[in-house]
C-alpha cells in the first residue's frame, strides 16, 4: 500500500470518527507529523479545470485545539507532469485556525496535490491533500 | 430480393441502438461531450469595459476594424492581419503590418474567452490588446493622438454617442500629430509632442484611446465559434442516435486518440479547446527571426506593467482583476511558453506555432510526433513525450482537426 494511499485511510478514518460532516468537514487531511488535522473546502466541487478558485480552510490540532495554529502556506503542484500552478495563491488568517486561500487555478485535468504547511504551538507540520480537476 | 434482405439485416445489425454511445466508455463520453457546443458560444462578461455588450460601441469598432485610415500610411487596418476570409488571420507565418514582425497572428474569434491575450500573455483584455498594434512601429506606425483624431474626423457622432464628448481635436497647438509617450526614445517627436501636453490634455487622450480599444473588443467579441462536425457528433451522441454523418470514421478514430493516446486534451481541453495556460513545446525558432523568443516570461511582467490592463484607472472595474493579481510572473516553467491555441477552426488558421513554424497541421502532428531538437529557450513541458503514432493514426488525428472547422462568420457581425 503507498503512503499516500494509507495517509487517506488514515484521513477517512478520522474523518468518520470524528463526525466532520460540517461546516469544514467535507475534506480533511491529517498531517505528515500527525499534529494537525487539515479540513478544507473548495468554492466549486468538483475542483473545476481551467477556473480561479478559492478554499476555505480549518485547521485543528490534533486534540482539536483550532486556537493554537498560527500561520498557513499553500501550494499545489501535479506530480504525473512535474509542475505546479501558473497562479501564485494568497494565504488570509481569520483567526481561530481558520484560513481563507484565494488564486489557485489547475490549468490541466487531473490529478493534483495540495500542500498545507502549517505552524502551531504544536509545532511546524505539513499536510498533502490531493483532488482532481474535472 | 433475399440478398437485398440480409444485406439490409446485416446493415441493422451493424447500426443497432446505441451504436454511437457504446464506441466509448462512460468516462470517455462524459469527456467528449464536456468538449461540445451547441450553438454559436457566449462570450463571459468582460467588467473591465462597461460598453462590451453595447451594440453601438459594437458597429463603431465594426467600422474601425477595417479602417486604413488608423495607420501611419493609410494601408494598414487591423484586417490587414486580421482578414475575415482566412478566420481573421492572414495566412503568413509571421504578421506583417508596415512591416513584418516576429509573431504569426493569432485569430479574433473567440478571444474574448481568454484571461489572456496574444501569444505571451501580455495583454489581459480585448481592449488593451487592441490598443497596442496601433502605435507598434512595425504594426500601424501611428500614435493615440492621430488615432483619436481620426475617430473626431471620421466617427464623431458615433463615438460621442456612446462615449460622450472627444477632445477638440482640431485644436493642433494643443494635440500635437504623432504625439504618444515613447520611452524607448525620449528625445524623439512622438515623445517630445507628448511631453508638450498638458496632463489633462494627456489623460483626454488616454481616455479617448482606451474607449476606442474598448469599441473595437465590443465588435471584437461577436466573432465566436460556431457548431462544428464534432458538436453535431456528439449532439448525435447524446440523442442516443444510432449513427451520426457528422464525423467520419477517420475522424472518429482521430478523436480517440485525441482524447486518448495522443493526450492532446491534456492542454486542448473545454469547449475551445485549449486550458488558457502556458507551455513551452520546444518548437524550433524561426529562422527567419534573429533571436529565440522568451514568450509568457516577458508576457507576465508586461501585462502587470501594461498601462491599460485590468487596474488601470481606465479599466471599468480596476477592483476585479483576480487573474492579473493571482498572476505569478516568476513561474519556473514560462521560459519560452506560449499561450495553448484554440483548436475550433484550426484548419483555417494556418500556418502554425507562435512565429508560424509549421505550414500545416500535418507538420504541427509530426513535430509532438517526434519531438526534434532542444527548445531554443527554458526546457520542453515534462509531459510531452514522443507520440509514435501511425501514419493511419496520423491521418486520422488530422481528420478530427478538420471536423472542429464550424460554420462561417457572417460577413457582418454587427447589423
Amino acid at each position: 500500500m503507498s503512503r499516500l494511499k494509507f495517509r487517506w485511510i488514515i484521513a477517512l478514518l478520522l474523518s468518520v470518527s470524528t463526525g466532520c460532516g460540517g461546516e469544514l468537514g467535507e475534506r480533511s487531511v491529517q498531517s505528515e507529523g500527525g499534529l494537525y488535522i487539515v479540513r478544507y473546502s473548495p468554492d466549486v466541487d468538483p475542483v473545476p479545470n481551467a477556473i480561479l478558485f478559492g478554499l476555505d480552510v480549518l485547521v485543528e490540532t490534533a486534540e482539536g485545539e483550532a486556537s493554537d495554529v498560527t500561520a498557513l502556506e499553500f501550494d499545489a503542484t501535479m506530480p504525473a507532469h512535474a509542475h505546479g500552478m501558473q497562479t501564485r495563491p494568497e494565504v488570509e488568517s481569520l483567526g481561530n485556525g481558520r484560513f481563507r486561500v484565494e488564486g489557485l487555478k489547475f490549468h490541466m485535468r487531473g490529478r493534483w496535490e495540495m500542500r498545507f504547511n502549517i505552524d502551531g504551538a504544536a509545532g511546524a507540520d505539513f499536510a498533502v491533500a490531493e483532488e482532481f480537476a474535472r | 430480393m433475399t440478398r437485398a434482405l440480409a444485406a439490409l439485416a446485416l446493415a441493422t445489425a451493424a447500426c443497432g441502438p446505441g451504436d454511437l454511445a457504446r464506441r466509448w466508455t462512460p468516462e470517455e463520453r462524459q469527456l467528449i461531450e464536456s468538449l461540445a457546443i451547441d450553438g454559436p458560444m457566449i462570450p463571459p462578461p468582460d467588467p473591465t469595459n462597461a460598453y462590451a455588450d453595447d451594440p453601438r460601441a459594437a458597429a463603431l469598432g465594426q467600422a474601425l476594424f477595417v479602417d486604413t485610415a488608423l495607420s501611419r500610411d493609410g494601408s494598414v487596418s487591423c484586417a490587414t492581419c486580421h482578414q475575415p476570409e482566412r478566420h481573421f488571420t492572414d495566412g503568413l507565418r509571421v504578421a506583417e503590418g508596415l512591416f513584418p514582425g516576429s509573431r504569426n497572428t493569432p485569430t479574433v474569434v473567440g478571444a474574448a474567452f481568454s484571461p489572456w491575450q496574444l501569444w505571451d500573455g501580455s495583454k489581459d483584455s480585448l481592449w488593451s490588446q487592441a490598443l497596442g498594434p496601433f502605435e507598434n512601429p512595425l504594426e500601424h506606425g501611428f500614435s493615440r493622438v492621430d488615432v483619436v483624431r481620426i475617430v473626431w474626423t471620421s466617427y464623431r457622432s458615433q463615438y460621442e454617442g456612446v462615449f460622450g464628448p472627444l477632445p477638440p481635436m482640431n485644436l493642433h497647438h494643443r494635440f500635437p500629430p504623432q504625439a504618444r509617450p515613447d520611452p524607448t526614445d525620449p528625445d524623439g517627436a512622438a515623445n517630445r509632442g507628448w511631453q508638450t501636453m498638458t496632463e489633462e490634455d494627456r489623460a483626454a487622450i488616454d481616455a479617448a484611446f482606451a474607449n476606442t480599444g474598448k469599441a473595437l473588443a465590443a465588435f471584437q467579441r461577436r466573432l465566436v465559434p460556431r457548431p462544428a462536425p464534432f458538436d453535431r457528433y456528439v449532439r448525435d451522441l447524446v440523442a442516443g442516435r444510432d449513427r451520426s454523418d457528422a464525423m467520419t470514421e477517420e475522424a472518429i478514430e482521430g478523436l480517440a486518440l485525441f482524447i486518448g493516446k495522443a493526450e492532446c486534451i491534456s492542454c486542448h481541453d473545454g469547449p475551445r479547446f485549449t486550458d488558457d495556460a502556458f507551455h513551452n513545446l520546444g518548437v524550433p525558432t524561426n529562422p527567419d527571426l534573429f533571436a529565440p523568443d522568451r514568450g509568457r516570461v516577458e508576457g507576465a511582467l508586461g501585462v502587470l506593467d501594461d498601462p491599460f490592463n485590468c487596474w488601470s484607472p481606465l479599466s471599468d472595474a480596476p477592483e476585479n482583476c483576480a487573474e492579473l493579481r493571482f498572476l505569478d510572473p516568476t513561474f519556473e516553467d514560462f521560459d519560452g511558453a506560449f499561450k495553448t491555441p484554440s483548436l475550433r477552426d484550426v484548419a483555417r488558421t494556418a500556418p502554425y506555432m507562435h512565429a508560424g513554424q509549421f505550414a500545416t497541421l500535418r507538420e504541427v502532428i509530426d513535430f509532438y510526433d517526434e519531438l526534434p531538437g532542444e527548445p531554443p529557450v527554458g526546457h520542453r513541458e515534462f509531459t510531452l513525450q514522443p507520440l509514435e503514432l501511425s501514419e493511419k493514426e496520423k491521418d486520422a488525428l488530422e481528420a478530427f482537426l478538420h471536423a472542429l472547422s464550424g460554420q462561417p462568420q457572417p460577413a457582418r457581425v454587427v447589423p
